[in-house]
C-alpha cells in the first residue's frame, strides 16, 4: 500500500526481482505471455502478501521476546493466516522449476565531488555497509573553515571599513526612501536623495548630547539621574521636608542656599 | 522735556536702594507681571521731578511711599528715531538723530523714558530732603526685547518642557524688563523676590536668602538680597526647571542647566574653581561677592552675558569630556566671565566713554589667565591675533576711540552712546581695551599694575561695606580720571602721555620698512617709516624696540620714533667670521647649529624684527631676504616670529622655503598651531611652484610618515586623539592639502583619492575623544578641493542634472550625501559635519556642478533646528541672495532678522549680510530699489527699538548698501538748498549732495594706502604717492542759488548718463521753472517710486514733488509711542 506508492530508485530493483518472479510462477503454471498490468497487479499482489507475513513473523518473534525471526515465526504466521504449510515442501521439490539470473549489482551514483563537504563519517561496525552514509559533518559536527582567517592588517582594515560603510549607507538608503527627503537636482530625485531636516522643539539636546559615539557609559544614569529627580520632586505634595533631606543627603557639609529646603509658607502672612 | 545736558549733569537724587518683585512670570502669555521699589534720596529741596527708565512695558500705578499716587509721562524718542522727517533716507542724518534720541533717555544725561512728577504732598520731605520710596507697578507682556522666553513647542507641563526665561540686553539695557535708573554710575543695594511655578527655579543676582512657598503649594517664591551696591544694568534674572549642580570644590559656587544636561554641566564646569583662585592670588583680593551663579540657557543673547553674581552662558557651551576643541573655547569663556564679576560688574564704568577700562581690565586679566592654563605660546599667538584683528578693522572701518569724549568720530555710527555703535565695532573696542591695558603693562610693570588693580579692588571693597551716603559709592566706580589717579598713587607714574597715545586717539601705527647692511661701517641701516594716510592710521611718536639676531647673538635696539625721522643705526657686534664653526646663541640663551650656507657670506644678521613684545597697536609690513625669513621660522623660538615668517613665505616659492616649511611641520617642539599655519603656507608655496615640483604633493610624506599605520602607510591609523598637537595637525593637514592644485589649477588625482581613503577607513572606534571635528574638517577639505567646473551647457537648456557631474565630484557628493544622512541618524556634537556638508554643497552649487538652489538652505535655516547648522545654513543664503540677486530670499531673510524668535540669529543674519552684502554701494544691482531702503530704514528707525544691536547692526547693513548719503535709487527731494537758521547760512541739502564726495575719497585714499603698502612690501625704492584729494566741502556756502543749482544739476545729469549701466538708477532729467521749483523726470519710464503722479504732471508740473514724496511717506511711517496714564 504504503510501499507501492513510496517505491522509489531505491525499492526498484526489489521490485524488479518480484516481478520477475511473478513472470516466471506464470510460466511454470503454462502462461506464455502476459498483459504487463496484469503483472503489476500480481507483484502488487504478492508484495502485499509477503509484507503482510513479515508484519505477523516480527510480532511472532518479538511476542517470543527476540529480536531475530525465526523459521517458526515464519511457520505460525503462515498457519495462522490459514496455510497449509505442507504445501511449502511440493512447490520446492517440483520439476519444472525456473533458475533465475542474479539481478546484476547496480552501483550507487556518485556523489557530486562540489557538493561534498569534508570527509563523511563512516559507519560504525554495528551498522551494516547498505543503511545510507552519514551526512556531511558540517550539517552536524562543526563547519571547518579550511581557509586560514584573515589577519593582515590592509585587508582587515579594507574590510572593516567597507562593512561599515556597506551598513551605514544601506540605513541611510532605507531611511531615505522610506522618509521625507530632498533633492540637489530638482528634476532628479532619484539620485543623491537626503534625508529631510526636521525642526525640532528643542534642537540643542540632540546637539550637545551626540549619538554618534558609543556613550553607553554616559548616557544612561545621565538621563537616569534627571528622571529621577524629577520623579522626586513630584511626589513631594506633602512631604516636602522630607525630599528636600532626601535630595541633599550630603548638604550639611555643603552649605549652599539652593540645597536648602523650601520653607512653607507663614501662616500668619495671609 | 530735554534738559540742558551740560548745565546739570548731576543728577539732584540718588538711589539707595531698589526692589524688584515680579509676582507673576507666565510662559504662556510670556508675560511678567511685577513692581519696583526705588528708595530715593533726594539732593536738593526743590526736587519736582524724578526720571525713570522703562520701555515697552505698560505702568498702572505709581506711588510716592505706597500713599501718594503720582502723575507721570511718558515719552521715548528712541521708538521712532527720525521723527516726521522720513523723507530723508540718508545715514547720517539717521545718526544724528539716533544719538540724540538715545542720548534723550540717557540717565548718564539725568534723563530717562519715564518722569515722574512729585506729587504736592512730598514736597514738605523733599524740602527736608527725607528719603521716599517710589513704587512702579508695570507689566510685560510679548517683550521684544530685554526678556527671552524659550518656550519649546511641545505638548507638555512648562517644567517637564524645558521651557524658561532670561533677561538679556545690550550694555545698559534692564529698563527693557524693569524700571529703573539704567546706568552703571548709580550702584544701589537690591532686594529681588521672583515668584515663579513650583517646579522652576529662580535665579538671580546676589544672595539666596529664602525660598518659600505659596499657600496653595503650587508656586514658590525666591528671596534674593544684595549688600554689595550694585547698578541696575547688572541685574540679571533667569527662571526655569534648572537642573542644579553645586560646585564640589567651591560651595559657593553653583551652577544650572536646562533637564538632561546634568551631566555635560559637570564636567565643563569642572575647572572653574582654578579660574577663581588664579584670579584671587593674582589679583591678592578675595572675589567680591560671597555667591556666584553660572546658568546656562538655551538661545541666549550672547555666548556670555555677565551680571552681579551670576553669568548667563549660551547652553551651547557645555561639552563633554570626549569633545576637544569646544573646551578651549568654553574654558576662555567662563574664565572671563570670573574676570568680569571683578571689573565689570564689582567695579563698574563710569560712563560709557570710560567703559574700556573695566572692559581692558577684564579682558587683559582673562588673558594672563589663558597664558596660565594654555601656556605662554598659546597667549602670545592669542595677542598677536586679537591685534591683528585690530589692525585690520581699524583699517578697513576706521579708528577705535576708546575713550570717545573727546574725538569726534568719523564713522557712520556715533561712538558716543552704547547704543549707537556698531556690533562689530563694540567686539573689537573690547579687543583693542585688552591690548591697551596690555601695553600699559609693559609700561609701568607688570608688578604695578597688578598693585594699581588690588589697590582698585581693596577701595571698592571697603566703599562697598559702608552704608549709604552721598558718594560713599563712588570708588566702585572707574573712570578714566580715577584710574589715572590710582595709577600715580600706586606707582608714581603719568600714564596721561600714555592715554594720549593710546585712549584719546584712535587708530594704530602702521610701520613698513627694510634695511641694508653696510659692510664698511659694519652697520645695519634701517629705514622704518609710517604711512599715515590710511583710514584708522595713528602718527606714532615713542619708542621702538628692534630686535637684530646676528650671529655673536640676539641684541635688543630701542630707537626713539620722532616725526620725520625714518633712518636709523645699529651697529653689528659680530664681524663676519662665519668660517669658524661655532653654535650661535638665540635670544633665549640656547645655542644653536645652524646650516650658515644660505644666508649672504658678508653680512653677519641673520633676521631682524620689530616691536617683538607687541609694546605698540601696529602693523608691520617689514622687508627681508627670503632666507632670512626662513632662518626667523626654523630658530627664532618666539611664535609670534614664526607667524610673521610663515606670513611673510608665502610670497617666496622656492626649495628652500619648502624645505623650512616642511621641517617645521615635522618639528614636534614647534607650536602647533605654528605648525598648522606652516601646512596651509605650505600648500600655497607648493602651488606657485606647480610647474618644478617633485615628488608626491606637499605633505603627502608627512602625513603617512605621522599618521600612516606602521605595516601600511597609505591606511591612516586608528584614531587617537591623545596627542592633540597630532589631533590638530591631524584636522589641517587634509585642508592644506586639498588646497594644492596641479599645472590645470585642479585639484591633483593623487590628493583627491588620498581624501576619499581618509574617509573610508576613519575609525573612531577605539578613541577616548569624538572625531566630530575632524570629519567636518575632511568635509572642509572637500570642500576645499572643488574647482570651478568647466560647463558646456547653455545656460537656456534644462539645467544641471547628474550627467554633468565628473567623476570626482561625483565620489564628493556621494561622500556628502552619505554624512549629511547619516548625521540625522547619529547626530555629533553640535552638528560639526552637517555644517561642513551645507557649506559643501554650496561651495559647488557656486562653481556651477549643482543647480543653484535656496531651497535645501531654507529647510536648514528655520527656527527648530541647532544654531551652528541655521548659521551654516544662512551663510549659504546671503551667498546665494549675492550671486543670484534673489528678491525673495533677501526678502525672507530680512524676514527673519524681524521676526525670528532666537536673537542671536536675527543678530547673525544682519552680521553675515554685513560681510557678504548683496551690493554695494554704487553698484547697479536689481535688488538695489526703493522697497529695500524703505524696508531697512523702517527697521532701524522703529521696529527693532527695542535691540540696540540689531539696529545698529541695520545701520552698519544700510551703510554698505549706500553709504552715508541719499541712496542712488531714492529720488532727490525738492528742497535743494537748506537754510541753517542758526548760522544763517544756506547750503546744499546733504541729502542730494552726489554720493562721490565723501566716501569716494575715502575709497581712493584706501587703495593709495593698500599701493603703498603693497609696493613697500616689495619694491621699497618707488613709493608712488598719489596727491591726497582735497575734501570738496559740501557745505559750501553759495550766495547765487540758481548758479550754485545749476551747476549741480548738470553734474547730476551728467554723471546719470554716463553711466548707462546702473539699470536700478532711473536716469532722470532735472528742470526748474521760472519759480525756482524742481522737478524730475522720469525717463526710463519706470521708477521704483513714481516721483510724479501722472495726473498732475499733465495738469501742473511744479507743484508734485513734494505732495507725493510725503504720501509715500505718510503710508510706512508708524506712530509707536504709548502714553498710558492711569
Amino acid at each position: 500500500m504504503t510501499t507501492s506508492t513510496e517505491c522509489t530508485s531505491s525499492s526498484e530493483p526489489r521490485r524488479r526481482a518480484l516481478k520477475v518472479a511473478v513472470a516466471a510462477l506464470c510460466s511454470e503454471n503454462g502462461f506464455t505471455s502476459a498483459d504487463d498490468t496484469a503483472l503489476e497487479t500480481l507483484t502488487e499482489m504478492i508484495q502485499s502478501f509477503m509484507s503482510e507475513i513479515g508484519r505477523g513473523v516480527r510480532g511472532y518473534c518479538e511476542l517470543a521476546g527476540r529480536t531475530e525471526a525465526m523459521v517458526s515465526d515464519v511457520a505460525i504466521t503462515l498457519i495462522n493466516m490459514g496455510f497449509n504449510i505442507g504445501g511449502i515442501e511440493q512447490h520446492i521439490k517440483r520439476s519444472n522449476k525456473s533458475v533465475f539470473i542474479p539481478p546484476t549489482q547496480v552501483t550507487a551514483a556518485p556523489i557530486h565531488k562540489t557538493l561534498q563537504a569534508g570527509e563523511k563519517k563512516t559507519h560504525p561496525t554495528h551498522i551494516p555497509e547498505h543503511l545510507p552514509q552519514f551526512p556531511d559533518p558540517h550539517t552536524y559536527i562543526r563547519t571547518m573553515t579550511h581557509q586560514q582567517p584573515m589577519n593582515e592588517y590592509q585587508l582587515m582594515r579594507e574590510k572593516a571599513a567597507s562593512q561599515k560603510r556597506d551598513v551605514e549607507r544601506a540605513l541611510t538608503r532605507f531611511i531615505a526612501k522610506t522618509g521625507n527627503t530632498q533633492h540637489l537636482f530638482k528634476d532628479d530625485t532619484t539620485s543623491f536623495p537626503l534625508i529631510a531636516i526636521s525642526p525640532s522643539p528643542r534642537p540643542y539636546l540632540n546637539a550637545l548630547l551626540p549619538k554618534d559615539q558609543d556613550l553607553d557609559a554616559q548616557e544612561p544614569d545621565q538621563v537616569y539621574s534627571s528622571v529621577s529627580k524629577r520623579r522626586l520632586e513630584s511626589q513631594t505634595d506633602s512631604g516636602i521636608q522630607s525630599s528636600a533631606s532626601q535630595e541633599t543627603v550630603d548638604s550639611d557639609s555643603i552649605d549652599n542656599p539652593y540645597l536648602r529646603p523650601v520653607k512653607l509658607p507663614k501662616k500668619r502672612k495671609r | 522735556m530735554k534738559k540742558d545736558i551740560k548745565a546739570d549733569k548731576q543728577r539732584p537724587y540718588k538711589l539707595s536702594h531698589q526692589k524688584i518683585c515680579l509676582t507673576g512670570v507666565n510662559f504662556e502669555k510670556r508675560s511678567v507681571i511685577g513692581y519696583v521699589d526705588l528708595t530715593i534720596h533726594p539732593l536738593r529741596p526743590d526736587l519736582k521731578r524724578v526720571k525713570v527708565n522703562f520701555k515697552q512695558g505698560c505702568i498702572y500705578r505709581i506711588c510716592i511711599n505706597d500713599q501718594w499716587e503720582a502723575a507721570f509721562l511718558y515719552n521715548d524718542p528712541t521708538q521712532e528715531i527720525c521723527q516726521g522727517d522720513a523723507k530723508q533716507r540718508n545715514l547720517d542724518f539717521f545718526q544724528n538723530c539716533h544719538l540724540s534720541a538715545m542720548n534723550a533717555v540717557d540717565a548718564d544725561n539725568v534723563n530717562g523714558e519715564v518722569t515722574i512728577k512729585m506729587p504736592p504732598e512730598t514736597i514738605p520731605l523733599i524740602a527736608e530732603l527725607r528719603p521716599f520710596r517710589i513704587c512702579i507697578e508695570y507689566s510685560l507682556e510679548n517683550p521684544k526685547g530685554g526678556i527671552h522666553f524659550v518656550v519649546p513647542d511641545i505638548n507638555d507641563d512648562m517644567a517637564d518642557r524645558g521651557a524658561h526665561m532670561f533677561s538679556y540686553g545690550h550694555e545698559n539695557s534692564s529698563r527693557l524688563w524693569f524700571p529703573c535708573i539704567d546706568t552703571f554710575c548709580e550702584p544701589c543695594t537690591w532686594k529681588i523676590e521672583i515668584t515663579c511655578h513650583r517646579d522652576m527655579t529662580a535665579v538671580s543676582c546676589g544672595d539666596l536668602i529664602e525660598v518659600v512657598y505659596s499657600p496653595c503649594l503650587m508656586k514658590k517664591t525666591f528671596h534674593y538680597y544684595i549688600s554689595t551696591p550694585v547698578s541696575a544694568p547688572n541685574i540679571a534674572i533667569a527662571v526655569g526647571p534648572f537642573e542644579i549642580l553645586v560646585d564640589p570644590n567651591m560651595h559657593e559656587v553653583t551652577h544650572f542647566c536646562l533637564p538632561h544636561l546634568s551631566g555635560i554641566l559637570k564636567h565643563t564646569t569642572g575647572y572653574i574653581h582654578e579660574a577663581f583662585e588664579f584670579y584671587e592670588e593674582l589679583l591678592s583680593s578675595r572675589y567680591p561677592y560671597s555667591y556666584y551663579k553660572q546658568v546656562f540657557v538655551d538661545e541666549s543673547y550672547a555666548d556670555v552675558s555677565v551680571y552681579a553674581t551670576m553669568t548667563i552662558f549660551s547652553t551651547n557651551l557645555l561639552h563633554s569630556s570626549r569633545i576637544i576643541d569646544q573646551t578651549f573655547h568654553t574654558r576662555n569663556f567662563m574664565a572671563q566671565a570670573v574676570a568680569q564679576q571683578f571689573f565689570g560688574t564689582f567695579i563698574s564704568m563710569d560712563g560709557w566713554s570710560d567703559a574700556w577700562l573695566p572692559k581692558g581690565i577684564a579682558g587683559y586679566l582673562s588673558t594672563l589667565f589663558i597664558k596660565r592654563t594654555f601656556g605662554n605660546n598659546e597667549f602670545r599667538y592669542e595677542i598677536n591675533k586679537i591685534l591683528k584683528e585690530v589692525a585690520d578693522y581699524e583699517n578697513k572701518v576706521g579708528g577705535i576711540v576708546l575713550d570717545p569724549t573727546k574725538k569726534e568720530s568719523n564713522v557712520h555710527y556715533s561712538t558716543k552712546n552704547p547704543h549707537t555703535i556698531s556690533p562689530m565695532y563694540a567686539e573689537m573696542f573690547y579687543k583693542k581695551a585688552t591690548l591697551v591695558i596690555r601695553i600699559l603693562e609693559h609700561r609701568i610693570g607688570t608688578e604695578l599694575i597688578l598693585q594699581a588693580l588690588n589697590k582698585l579692588l581693596s577701595l571698592a571693597y571697603t566703599a562697598s561695606q559702608q552704608k549709604f551716603l552721598n558718594n560713599n559709592w563712588t570708588n566702585m566706580l572707574l573712570s578714566t580720571n580715577s584710574f589715572l589717579k590710582i595709577i600715580s598713587t600706586v606707582t608714581g607714574k603719568d600714564i596721561l602721555p600714555f592715554l594720549e597715545q593710546w585712549v584719546y586717539q584712535s587708530g594704530c601705527a602702521r610701520f613698513y620698512g627694510n634695511f641694508v647692511f653696510n659692510r664698511k661701517r659694519n652697520v645695519v641701516e634701517l629705514e622704518i617709516k609710517q604711512d599715515n594716510s590710511s583710514k584708522g592710521a595713528l602718527k606714532y611718536v615713542g619708542p621702538l624696540t628692534v630686535t637684530i639676531q646676528e650671529l655673536d647673538g640676539s641684541f635688543n635696539h630701542t630707537f626713539k620714533i620722532e616725526e620725520n625721522k625714518t633712518k636709523f643705526e645699529i651697529t653689528c657686534h659680530s664681524k663676519s667670521r662665519r668660517n669658524k664653526k661655532k653654535k650661535i646663541p638665540l635670544m633665549t640663551g640656547e645655542e644653536v647649529d645652524m646650516d650658515l650656507s644660505a644666508m649672504d657670506a658678508d653680512s653677519p644678521v641673520l633676521w631682524l624684527r620689530l616691536d617683538p613684545e607687541l609694546n605698540t597697536l601696529r602693523q608691520c609690513a617689514w622687508e627681508q631676504p627670503d632666507y632670512m625669513w626662513q632662518y626667523q621660522l626654523r630658530y627664532e623660538r618666539d611664535v609670534v616670529a614664526q607667524k610673521e615668517a610663515i606670513e611673510a613665505l608665502y610670497k617666496f616659492g622656492t626649495p628652500a622655503t619648502r624645505l623650512a616649511l616642511t621641517d617645521t611641520i615635522e618639528n614636534d617642539s614647534c607650536y602647533y598651531k605654528v605648525r598648522c599655519d606652516a601646512c596651509l603656507c605650505l600648500s600655497s608655496v607648493a602651488n606657485s611652484m606647480v610647474s618644478s615640483w617633485a615628488g608626491p604633493p606637499a605633505m603627502m610624506t608627512i602625513f603617512r610618515k605621522t599618521f600612516g599605520s606602521h605595516s601600511c602607510p597609505s591606511i591612516i591609523r586608528q584614531n587617537n586623539f591623545n596627542n592633540f598637537q597630532h589631533y590638530f595637525l591631524l584636522k589641517t593637514m587634509p585642508k592644506a592639502m586639498a588646497q594644492l592644485r596641479n599645472i590645470h589649477s585642479i585639484c591633483p588625482m593623487e590628493v583627491m583619492r588620498f581624501l576619499i581613503d581618509l574617509f573610508k577607513y576613519n575609525d573612531n572606534s577605539k578613541n577616548k575623544y569624538s572625531d566630530n571635528y575632524y570629519r567636518a574638517a575632511l568635509i572642509e577639505a572637500l570642500c576645499e578641493t572643488v574647482t570651478p567646473a568647466v560647463t558646456t551647457v547653455s545656460l537656456s537648456g534644462p539645467g544641471l542634472s547628474t550627467d554633468y557631474l565628473s567623476t570626482d565630484m561625483r565620489l564628493i557628493l556621494e561622500e556628502c550625501t552619505r554624512c549629511l544622512n547619516l548625521e540625522k541618524l547619529l547626530p555629533c556634537y553640535r552638528h560639526t559635519v552637517t555644517v561642513s556638508c551645507l557649506k559643501l554643497i554650496r561651495t559647488m552649487q557656486k562653481f556651477g556642478h549643482l543647480p543653484n538652489d535656496p531651497d535645501l538652505f531654507q529647510a536648514y535655516a528655520n527656527y527648530g533646528v541647532f544654531m551652528d547648522v541655521r548659521l551654516a545654513a544662512l551663510t549659504a543664503l546671503v551667498d546665494y541672495v549675492k550671486s543670484e540677486h534673489s528678491k525673495s530670499i533677501l526678502e525672507w531673510l530680512l524676514d527673519l532678522v524681524e521676526t525670528d524668535k532666537d536673537t542671536v540669529i536675527r543678530h547673525k543674519v544682519l552680521m553675515l549680510l554685513v560681510d557678504n552684502p548683496p551690493f554695494k554701494k554704487g553698484d547697479s544691482n536689481s535688488l538695489n530699489t526703493m522697497e529695500l531702503v524703505d524696508r531697512l530704514w523702517i527697521l532701524m528707525n522703529s521696529t527693532l527699538c527695542c535691540d540696540s544691536r540689531l539696529r545698529c547692526g541695520v545701520a552698519d547693513f544700510y551703510y554698505i548698501l549706500y553709504g552715508r548719503t541719499r541712496p542712488s535709487c531714492v529720488p532727490i527731494p525738492e528742497n535743494m538748498m537748506v537754510l541753517n537758521l542758526k548760522q544763517k547760512t544756506t547750503f546744499l541739502n546733504p541729502a542730494i549732495v552726489p554720493e562721490k564726495l565723501q566716501d569716494d575719497i575715502f575709497e581712493e585714499e584706501l587703495s593709495t594706502e593698500e599701493n603703498i603698502y603693497r609696493q613697500s612690501r616689495r619694491e621699497p625704492g618707488e613709493i608712488i604717492v598719489t596727491p591726497k584729494r582735497k575734501i570738496e566741502n559740501p557745505a559750501n556756502p553759495k550766495s547765487q542759488y540758481e548758479s550754485a543749482f545749476l551747476s549741480f544739476v548738470k553734474s547730476s545729469t551728467g554723471l546719470e548718463t554716463t553711466k548707462p549701466e546702473s539699470g536700478a538708477t532711473p536716469a532722470k532729467q532735472i528742470k526748474i521753472d521760472s519759480e525756482g521749483k524742481v522737478t524730475a523726470f522720469d525717463l526710463m519710464g519706470k521708477a521704483p517710486v513714481d516721483l510724479i503722479n501722472p495726473k498732475r504732471r499733465r495738469k501742473k508740473i511744479n507743484t508734485s514733488t513734494n505732495i507725493n514724496i510725503n504720501t509715500t511717506n505718510q503710508e510706512t511711517k508708524r506712530k509707536c509711542q504709548k502714553k498710558k496714564v492711569k
